[in-house]
């Protein structure tokens, strides 16, 4: 630095004392004290010529103080692109014609980045000069740095405004009109940027519920401020969009300002979520199923947080005072139980229980219960359950109807029997009462004509005429007898005694009972016996079935036109383990409505008879383990078929034995040789 | 029979009293007949409701003695037939127990009387001579 420019440097804002002062004996420590400054100071001349320059100047612009002294100031002036430097570009011609008393300059330097300066200019003699231009600069270089980052901060601040995905605005205190907006909030609103928004006058308040925008400025009036303040946007057509403002109030400057989000999808979420929840709730109060709920605590306690109103209902109790207790505290009776630890179990690892009958037992509640427990997310659990006592109750009387009904039944039975046997008694008794009227009515007609004709023959004789007593005393003795087949059938069909079954040889029995068979006389009977037949029969019993069934084919049959005897066949042979015998006539058979009742007792076409003489027939053959068959063909005639075992007598086992075909009558594995 | 007066009778007849038995027991039918023409009255039998009718249809008698049970047509039915062949026939119902009903039906219709079985002869000649002539 050359200490000799220095006396040569005036101080700036000094014109009149100063610049005197600096040209005189007092030069040397003001050129001193100007060096020292650390602002540029220089002097022009008014053709724009430096005619001075401190030490500060040289360094500023890091040339030679010779350098600069009588140089043009404009080239000493730079033009930077930088924008902050750009800015300080005055014309340095406005400072020499007076039009500027400051302004700002770029100068050039040797090093680096040109300077920026402002310059105060004040006119005034400087030297010989009496109208230099007297500079005194101030280096604006951490100004413009300061400046420059702002604006880099600015900008910045300003794309994350406009680009940020949350909406920022400002509106209207008043008129809600959107003043600023950045991209996102105007989106919120279908608008895409901000300055579409700004330029829109869009007013919020006309955009949601006034109810909503009086509380929000209720709030904001009381608080200053409000976090998710939620608002339902409509946005017409239907179209809504929920969003969340955190803002500020600045009353005084008439607006609110803050950030705004969407969230619609969280507003349905929710919604989703509250019906869900809404529908779990309405399940678990609506359930006739008791339901309680636990939480597990730090210590491992499961507590009590909660019942349905059914749980009150199924145990008649208040569950508010249990709330917060443990599960043993709540409910006493169940310690004694596996509950607890199943609870447990459900709460920590989530295995579900299940149990029918759980016997309850505490100071208030008693029953039996069907439990299900379950996780309801971890460390929570949720018991179901319900009053089965009832249910037990009815299974228990249940059984016990079961085994009453069981006897019931029985008993029922017993009557039942009884009162079976009773109507048989009563239905024997009706059947005897037909039977007594068949029989009284049958035995009335010969009964008759026994009376008629003893009255003929006293007539005859009292009138000497004796012709028809011969004929009355034979019509008398043949309807005794009559009267007397009538009381046999009865008693044969009303007789109770078991049959007294004997040995019989069939062939030389039946010979000699169609021999004494009274029949009509034009009836002729032919016999054809197989022999050797043997069963074992009552005898007498037999005879009157065979007896029956012989009369009634004697009856069918007519002497035929050639005024020959009428022909009953009776056939006896065995087969199949069976000794049968057949009846058969060449009468008028049998019409088929007929033949399928004529086992029906009391059922008779004959002119007389009572109607017991099949039912006694067959009543017989099976007291004989056999049966009767009729074949009738109307015109044709009919047969009538008498089967029973073929067999000998067991003496020892007093029951029949088999018969073999063609044997001899030694009993078959008896006493025999 | 030819004899104008009967003994024991109140009976004045220029020809002899037809008394028609309709009965299907032969015996009985044919005793009573005996009984009858023992006292001196016709007598012609029938054994059943259809060929009474049949035999009404062609001839008149003065008095029926008619059996109730009867196959085929019972006797009250027959008795009803006839009434429309012969509107004043006289027929007397025997019957061997009382079928209520029937024998009241028979009786609203005119028939002469009932007989309960077993009568005496007696009783059949008491209603054949009360009865008055035609």
């Amino acid at each position: 630095m050359d200490e000799g420019n220095l006396g040569d440097i005036p101080v700036p804002g000094g014109k009149a004392a100063g610049f005197s002062a600096l040209g005189r004996a007092d030069a040397q420590p003001t050129r001193g004290a100007l060096d020292l400054l650390p602002d540029p100071v220089f002097v022009l001349a008014p053709d724009g010529t430096v005619l001075a320059a401190n030490a500060a100047m040289a360094r500023a612009t890091g040339v030679d103080r010779g350098a600069v002294l009588g140089r043009p100031f404009a080239a000493l002036v730079a033009h930077p692109e930088d924008p902050e430097e750009a800015r300080c570009c005055d014309d340095p011609a406005t400072l020499l014609t007076g039009e500027r008393t400051t302004a700002r300059f770029a100068l050039s330097t040797t090093v680096g980045q040109p300077l920026a300066v402002e310059v105060h200019a004040s006119r005034g003699p400087f030297g010989d000069e009496p109208a230099a231009v007297i500079c005194v600069g101030r280096d604006l270089s951490d100004q413009l740095a300061t400046e420059r980052a702002l604006r880099q901060s600015e900008e910045l601040y300003r794309s994350l405004y406009e680009t940020a995905l949350v909406g920022l605005f400002r509106t209207d205190l008043n008129t809600g009109l959107v003043l600023r907006a950045n991209d996102a909030a105007a989106r919120l609103v279908g608008l895409r940027t901000g300055e579409e928004a700004e330029a829109a006058g869009v007013r919020m308040d006309r955009l949601y519920a006034s109810d909503r925008r009086r509380k929000l400025l209720r709030l904001l009036a009381a608080r200053g401020e409000v976090s998710d303040f939620e608002i339902r946007l409509e946005l017409g057509a239907g179209r809504t969009r929920d969003i969340a403002i955190s803002a500020r109030a600045y009353p005084e400057r008439g607006y609110m300002e803050g950030v705004v989000v969407d969230i619609s999808d969280r507003v349905a979420a929710l919604a989703a979520l509250r019906a869900s929840e809404e529908r779990f709730r309405t399940i678990i109060e609506s359930t006739p199923m008791g339901v309680h709920m636990y939480e597990l605590d730090d210590a491992g306690e499961l507590r009590f947080t909660g019942a349905n109103p059914a749980a009150e209902l199924v145990l008649g109790l208040d569950h508010r005072p249990l709330l917060g207790k443990t599960v043993e505290e709540a409910f006493p009776g169940i310690a004694g139980t596996e509950l607890p630890a199943r609870y447990r179990l459900a709460a920590e690892q989530g295995v579900p229980f299940q149990v029918e009958q759980v016997v309850y037992k505490d100071e208030r509640i008693g029953g039996a219960f069907d439990v299900h427990a379950f996780q309801a997310g971890p460390g929570r659990m949720v018991a179901m359950f319900n009053d089965v006592t009832e249910r037990r109750r009815t299974e228990q009387e249940l059984s016990l109807y079961r085994s009453q009904l069981e006897e019931l039944v029985e008993a029922r039975t017993r009557e039942l029997r009884q009162a079976q046997d009773e109507l048989v008694r009563k239905e024997r008794l009706a059947t005897l009462g037909q039977v007594t009227a068949t029989v009284s009515h049958e035995l009335r007609n010969p009964l008759s004509t026994i009376r008629t004709a003893v009255f003929s023959v006293a007539d005859a004789l009292e009138r000497g005429r004796p012709g028809p007593v011969k004929r009355a005393l034979a019509l008398a003795e043949r309807n005794v007898v009559r009267c007397d087949r009538i009381i046999d059938e009865l008693l044969d069909f009303t007789r109770g005694r078991d049959p007294t079954p004997e040995p019989l040889e069939l062939g030389p029995w039946l010979t000699e009972l169609l021999d004494e068979l009274p029949l009509p006389p034009h009836v002729t009977v032919r016999a054809e016996i197989a022999p050797d037949l043997r069963c074992v029969a009552d005898a007498e019993r037999l005879r009157r079935a065979v007896v029956n069934v012989v009369n009634n084919a004697a009856q069918a049959v007519e002497p035929d036109a050639h005024g020959d005897d009428a022909v009953v066949t009776v056939s006896a042979g065995a087969s199949g383990g069976r000794v049968e015998l057949r009846v058969a006539d060449r009468g008028p058979g049998i019409p088929a409505h007929i033949l399928e009742r004529v086992f029906e007792p009391l059922f008779s076409t004959k002119g007389f008879g009572v109607g017991l003489g099949l039912p006694i027939v067959r009543n017989i053959m099976h007291q004989h383990r056999g049966d009767v068959a009729i074949v009738s063909a109307e015109g044709r005639g009919t047969t009538v078929t008498l089967w029973l075992p073929a067999g000998a007598w067991d003496e020892r086992a007093r029951t029949p034995l088999p018969w073999s075909e063609g044997e001899n009558s030694t009993p078959v594995g008896g006493a025999g040789p | 029979m030819t004899e104008p007066t009967h003994e024991g009778g109140n009976l004045r007849r220029t020809r002899p009293v037809r008394v028609f038995i309709v009965d299907d027991d032969r015996d009985l039918a044919e005793c009573l007949a005996m009984a009858v023409e023992g006292r001196g009255y016709e007598v012609e039998v029938a054994y059943s409701g259809e060929e009474a009718i049949d035999r009404y249809r062609h001839e008149d008698f003065d008095i029926a003695f008619m059996d109730v049970r009867l196959p085929g047509k019972n006797g009250v039915e027959s008795f009803l037939e006839i009434r429309k062949l012969r509107p004043h026939a006289r027929v007397v119902m025997i019957t061997g127990y009382l079928i209520e009903g029937l024998v009241k039906q028979a009786e609203d219709h005119g028939a002469w009387g009932v007989l309960q079985k077993p009568f005496s002869p007696q009783r059949l000649f008491d209603i054949i001579e009360g009865m008055p002539p035609h």
